[in-house]
């Protein structure tokens, strides 16, 4: 009886062969591609010269480590990171979900459409493009000063300041990032059943409280997962964003992980810059499993990604 | 929901067995497997000393039995300079040299983003090019900590190329610098290039027009006249439209190199380099002399004749500097009076003929370096050293290959002008022709500028069929490229670009030495901030003390000492390479 209802591991591997086979390819390229690759994580421990290869060239122990930490940028670098992406996280997680939320509400396909491409299209400019126009209109004379200067307020220097310059970054960022993020907060909101919204109108409840009681506890964990998968990558804040807009002047609050190992892999330093890489996993890694964690004690197991 | 509930109660516990049995066969693998690898990398990584001596074996030959026969026809990968991503494989170039030498050359032509990131590719992929541009000493240095290249003595060179090795020593009366990119430890690792243009300076060029409607008429010589004309560049109204628009200048912070550097050069100073003083080399940022610079440009900054825009108008390679000039925002361009880039009428996209659209009043002329307050004058230059041509280590198993490519070297400098010229421009009558037949007199034939013939430059860009290895060969025969020059070119170069206003490193480049990998980098981007702030006034210009106290303590001192050591090796290069001539 039981084996007819809940056969064993192997009858499902064989009964469900195909389904596996077809699964083997991405099997195989995950591994190719983001397991073996691991291997190369042990340059951290090396004194690596190329030309001996990974496995010739001689241990160092953690002195890669040691130097990153013992270095003055390294440091500061990390607590550049940091900053950007809390600040980040603060004012820029809840944008997506109050865009979605609000072109949910528009009667008017036609404008909720329109909205949502144009709020979607930067987000295939590259930060090339996008820099060397901000740079234009943040600049001392360009059109955000003339707008300042029109409501009689004094000249700002976006682009030196160092509090502007991270206030700049993290509103250009919102502003790239907000329509992609939308687009998933969208799809969830089209999943969620109607009749809930039919209940709750012959119940007497208002847009707002509809709103409130059903919307956001349904888009809930969604929520959740892109939250952890965020702080996952809270190390690897906005790279190309900051490579192309910042300048000497900011380099103090500006110059962040991702800078440095760019500096690192210039002058072929790669044991500086994996052992940089390697912390950023681990930070990562820790801070997921944790607030993984932290999310399924919660909502007693439902949330989390896994 | 009772069912349900029943149901899965039951079929739990057999599913769970199987995929705990599963889960632990799987970790027992990977980590079996992880063991394993570890056992093995550990058995197999050398020790330091080991790998320092193998590296050596791999980077030397035994060259006393290496011959070139040259009936054998030699493959060669060539990555050259990464100037020209628009280069094809069979250029007209490369074709005069595969008929000359018996070789088949495959260029490898990037640009300057996609090198830095293809030459590790190349060589960590095990598919290193024969022949590889490395622009700076540093490159160098990096290349053989990592095993990638091959020494080749000075023997060799001159065995081989003797005309070439004599070249590039004397330099045009500017060693030392050319070989010393190449030294290693004492040991050449490659074939150096000159940078003639490099030899020249390139003063400030002023807006001729502005300085009569603020009523100054000659140009500015002194500080305190450079900083009349700046201030009334801002205040006076030069261009008479009414407006508070412009500005004396503004600067370029991202690029160290031209930084306000005829300033600091009027107070003897260069800012980001290695200098001489006495017997001993120091650094000159710190040095009492940019000290001053600093308090100079802090005051003008707080008089409001340089843009403050200086910090970011240096992104993208300094473009918006010259736009500045050229839209009539700044009347005065520092550091950058070179003819072909801003005054050769024949070119389009040259300063006088694109303010000829915008500013159609401007006067644009080269001025000179300020004066400063001990008679100092000048700014800092790279020097006529050029980049270095290094050779892939995997040529150990054809050696002969090298010799070929010294011959290709020598080859060009010693078939006459001719042929040089054909390397480098192509050829009269099928690329180009005289703009103005010659008649004997300048500014005629080939000094009076070369016309392209179709399809070249109309429908064809001329730049592929050039590109072969003739990367190799720019500024090496100054003579011979001179005579291409317009007589007005030239009649500039020697009025406003004197070399005795160049001030070069003491050791070349900043980066010669090895600690500057680990510690200049870092430090000159905070120099830069440091010194942006002092000019614009966010820091107290005692904050230059701090700076100095931290810039020793964060691996300044020790790049100092290492610097006086390195100065030390340049000269018994130079000693050891004039003993060969």
């Amino acid at each position: 009886m039981n084996q007819l209802t809940q056969p064993s591991l192997w009858h499902q591997i064989v009964r469900k062969r195909a389904l596996l086979y077809m699964f083997l390819p991405c099997l195989l390229i995950i591994f190719v591609f983001r397991y073996l690759p691991l291997g190369g994580l042990v340059i951290a421990f090396k004194d690596f010269r190329m030309e001996l290869g990974i496995l010739q060239s001689p241990w160092c122990g953690w002195d890669n480590f040691r130097a990153l930490f013992g270095s003055e940028d390294f440091p500061r670098a990390l607590r550049n990171t940091l900053v950007i992406s809390f600040l980040r996280l603060g004012f820029g997680f809840g944008a997506p979900i109050i865009l979605a939320l609000l072109l949910n509400e528009l009667r008017l396909r036609r404008y909720a459409k329109f909205v949502q491409t144009s709020t979607y299209l930067p987000h295939f400019f590259s930060w090339v493009v996008l820099g060397g126009m901000f740079l234009m209109i943040f600049s001392q004379r360009g059109p955000m000063n003339q707008l300042f200067t029109l409501m009689g307020l004094p000249p700002v220097s976006f682009m030196t300041n160092d509090a502007w310059f991270i206030t700049t970054l993290i509103a250009t960022g919102i502003w790239q990032g907000i329509g992609y993020g939308a687009v998933i907060y969208l799809a969830a909101l089209a999943g969620i059943d109607p009749t809930l919204y039919e209940a709750a109108t012959v119940d007497g409840a208002n847009r707002w409280s509809q709103t409130l009681h059903i919307t956001l506890p349904c888009l809930r964990p969604t929520i959740v997962v892109l939250l952890i998968l965020s702080l996952g990558r809270i190390l690897d804040t906005g790279f190309d964003q900051i490579y192309n807009l910042y300048n000497p002047m900011v380099y103090d609050c500006s110059d962040i992980i991702g800078t440095y190992v760019l500096r690192r892999l210039i002058s072929m330093d790669f044991g500086l810059a994996t052992a940089a890489g390697l912390f950023k996993s681990v930070v990562g890694l820790v801070l997921v499993a944790t607030v993984n964690g932290f999310a399924k004690k919660v909502s007693g197991g439902e949330d989390g990604i896994w | 929901m009772q069912a349900r509930q029943e149901h899965s109660g039951i079929s739990f516990d057999s599913r769970r067995a199987g995929y705990v049995v599963a889960r632990i066969t799987a970790l027992c693998a990977i980590a079996g497997t992880l063991l394993w690898v570890a056992a093995h990398m550990s058995r197999s990584a050398l020790s330091l000393e080991e790998a320092e001596a193998r590296l050596d074996a791999l980077a030397t030959i035994d060259w006393d039995n290496v011959v070139d026969d040259e009936s054998v026809t030699r493959q060669i990968i060539w990555m050259g300079g990464p100037f020209w991503p628009q280069g094809r494989e069979d250029g007209y170039t490369e074709r005069l040299l595969e008929e000359a030498l018996n070789v088949e050359i495959t260029p490898v032509c990037t640009d300057r983003t996609a090198y830095s990131k293809l030459k590790p590719l190349l060589f960590a992929g095990g598919s290193p090019p024969d022949v590889t541009w490395d622009g700076d000493p540093i490159h160098v240095q990096q290349d053989n900590h990592h095993g990638f290249i091959l020494e080749v003595p000075f023997d060799v060179i001159q065995r081989y190329a003797p005309t070439y090795f004599r070249i590039v020593t004397e330099n045009n009366g500017h060693y030392p610098y050319t070989w010393w990119y190449a030294d290693v430890d004492g040991r050449n690792f490659g074939l150096p290039t000159m940078f003639n243009d490099g030899a020249f300076s390139r003063p400030g060029i002023w807006r001729m027009d502005w300085l009569d409607n603020v009523g100054i008429t000659n140009k500015p010589e002194t500080l305190a006249e450079f900083h009349e004309a700046l201030h009334r560049f801002t205040f006076n109204d030069p261009d008479g439209n009414g407006k508070d628009d412009t500005y004396g200048m503004t600067g370029n912070l991202t690029g160290w190199y031209t930084f306000f550097a005829e300033f600091f050069g009027a107070f003897d100073s260069l800012p980001f380099d290695w200098m001489r003083r006495g017997d001993t080399i120091v650094y000159g940022g710190i040095e009492p002399g940019t000290r001053q610079a600093l308090k100079l440009l802090r005051d003008w900054y707080a008089d409001g004749i340089i843009d403050p825009e200086f910090v970011t108008d240096g992104l993208a390679d300094g473009k918006r500097v010259i736009k500045k000039f050229q839209t009539g925002r700044t009347g005065y361009l520092g550091n950058d009076a070179w003819y072909p880039k801003h005054f050769n009428p024949d070119y389009s996209n040259a300063t006088v003929n694109v303010m000829a659209q915008l500013q159609p009043d401007a006067v644009i002329e080269a001025g000179s370096f300020p004066i400063g307050p001990d008679g100092h004058r000048g700014a800092r230059y790279w020097g006529p050293g050029g980049s270095i041509f290094v050779f892939g280590q995997h040529l150990r198993d054809e050696p002969g290959k090298i010799l070929r490519i010294i011959k290709i070297v020598e080859h060009m400098v010693t078939s006459g002008e001719e042929f040089y010229s054909r390397c480098m421009r192509g050829e009269r009558g099928l690329h180009w022709e005289y703009r103005i037949p010659d008649d004997g007199t300048p500014g005629t034939g080939k000094s009076g500028g070369l016309e392209p013939l179709p399809p070249y430059g109309v429908t064809k860009d001329i730049v592929p069929e050039l590109v072969g290895p003739f990367w190799l060969v720019p500024g090496m025969m100054i003579d011979w490229d001179d005579a291409y020059r317009h007589p007005d070119e030239l009649a500039f170069r020697d009025r406003y670009c004197k070399p005795e206003w160049c001030m070069v490193d003491a050791l070349g480049k900043p980066d010669r030495i090895p600690l500057a990998t680990k510690y200049m980098m870092d430090l000159r981007n905070w120099q830069l901030t440091v010194f942006a702030e002092i000019i614009r006034g966010e820091r107290d210009l005692e904050s230059f003390d701090d700076f100095v106290a931290t810039w020793l303590e964060r691996g300044g001192a020790a790049m100092t000492k290492q610097a006086n050591e390195y100065g030390q090796r340049m000269i018994e290069l130079e000693e050891r390479v004039k003993a060969r001539l």
